[in-house]
């Protein structure tokens, strides 16, 4: 167990970067939410492994379930109910991460709100500036210019940047732009790490369905379980009017790069 | 056959005929693709350290080595000994192979020693060690309220860290050979 002293150490860290993010989107009009963490569906995505369980269901019987691997469907499921600017601070699971910038149980923060690229990346730079308490600005590179390896990581000599303009084969979740040039889509990288994962996002229900065919043709050729397709999620895109951005941001990662701190684990209470 | 699932800090690969030993790793799955293993290795040959992606499925090999626990015990910067604490053997091991991990070491430490075809080939140090503070400056007492206030302290082995404004000289920290961070003052 760690001593008092670094447990408090600990606690101010975690405190103050998740009361900073709190504080900036509060300001902005947003609104917290709390969503499940045992989900029917835990995420489609073909390299991504879930914790499932069976989970016993009242008059007998089970049912497969799944810790989440992000919120994203459950924020989905509120913006597509109308919510607009709407933000959550979770724990999520993914198995088989781990080394120094990676642990199976982290926080990821997500927030939503109606927006285009523009606004979706000055926002997401001014949340950073805040909460890091540094005021440097976050300099775009174009992901052409990025130097990307077939592993999605940029190698340019800089400190802290946005890639941007995703090729549309790596749109991902994004919509493409009016021009059809490009994916909005961006990541922030600092000090090596990929801090966040922005999207002006589809809202196409039938292109949404078609991937998470995809996705789910690629879990089964890769023998990983398949989880079937959340109806409900999609309904819930397909009432989704006008522009809507959104971000996923790993607040150890946050945290670490706040405090100067190199391994995720030296951040955590219960190491 | 094993897979990059498999490795570890301190393992020694054959790659296109040179030994190379893992000094870092991330299990990564990047948004789009497979899962994948981020390294860094370093090169014996060269000591040259290389950032490398390894798929999920690709098939490594392994180098067949030797791990031994031995105690570290003197070093002048470009030789060091260590002793095997049994058999009271000692076996010398060049700066070069040491590097980095030299700003780290103290009389007694135990470490791993890897020998391929009975030559020392990498040193692999446990991932936190153990140091008294030698000398840190007090901080007045309105500034410890904050753990997240840092300041330099010097180690017994002559390496200076950042601490925690509320770490005393006297006290014992551990600190992750990694990256040299402090981790946390022991109890």
């Amino acid at each position: 167990m760690l001593s008092k002293d670094d447990i408090l150490r600990r606690i101010e860290m975690w405190d103050v970067t998740m009361s900073r993010v709190r504080s900036f989107l509060d300001s902005r009009g947003f609104v917290e939410v709390r969503t499940p963490l045992l989900v029917d569906h835990p995420g489609m995505e073909p390299n991504l492994d879930p914790f499932a369980v069976d989970v016993h269901v009242l008059g007998g019987g089970k049912k497969r379930m799944g810790l989440i691997t992000s919120p994203e469907y459950s924020m989905k499921k509120l913006v597509g109910a109308g919510i607009e600017k709407v933000y959550t601070m979770t724990q999520t699971f993914r198995n088989f991460e781990s080394g120094s910038l990676n642990i199976p149980e982290f926080m990821m923060l997500e927030w939503y709100a109606p927006g285009d690229y523009e606004e979706l990346m000055a926002e997401t730079e001014e949340l950073l500036q805040y909460v890091l308490e540094d005021k440097a600005p976050w300099k775009r590179i174009q992901h052409q210019n990025a130097k990307m390896d077939a592993f999605g990581d940029p190698h340019v000599e800089e400190e802290k940047f946005f890639v941007t303009q995703y090729p549309t084969a790596e749109a991902s979740l994004a919509r493409h732009s009016k021009n059809g040039a490009y994916a909005e889509r961006f990541e922030a990288f600092a000090r090596g790490m990929e801090m966040c994962n922005g999207f002006c996002e589809l809202t196409d229900a039938v292109e949404q369905r078609a991937r998470f065919k995809n996705e789910q043709e690629e879990r089964r050729a890769a023998g990983k379980e398949v989880f079937p397709i959340d109806e409900e999620l999609l309904e819930a895109i397909s009432k989704i009017k006008g522009p809507v951005y959104g971000n996923a941001l790993g607040v150890d990662r946050l945290i670490m790069l706040k405090y100067g701190i190199h391994n995720i684990k030296d951040i955590q209470l219960f190491p | 056959m094993p897979s990059p699932n498999e490795i570890k800090k301190g393992t020694v690969l054959k790659k296109d005929g040179d030994l190379v030993v893992v000094v870092d790793f991330q299990r990564v799955s990047p948004g789009k693709g497979s899962s994948f293993v981020r390294t860094k290795m370093k090169s014996l040959a060269t000591g040259k350290v290389k950032e490398e992606n390894l798929k999920s499925g690709e098939v490594l090999e392994f180098a067949d080595v030797q791990n031994k626990q031995m105690q570290y015990i003197f070093g002048d910067g470009s030789m060091f000994t260590f002793m095997d604490g049994r058999t009271y053997e000692q076996v010398e091991i060049s700066g070069d192979i040491v590097g980095d991990a030299a700003k780290y070491l103290k009389e007694g430490l135990d470490v791993t020693v890897v020998t391929h075809d009975g030559t020392p080939i990498a040193l692999d140090l446990p991932a936190k060690i153990e140091y008294t503070i030698a000398s840190t400056m007090d901080v007045a007492k309105g500034d410890t309220a904050s753990g997240t206030v840092m300041k330099d302290a010097e180690l017994d082995n002559g390496l200076t860290v950042k601490v925690p404004a509320f770490v005393k000289q006297g006290e014992v920290v551990r600190i992750n050979t990694l990256s040299g961070d402090y981790v946390e003052r022991v109890n």
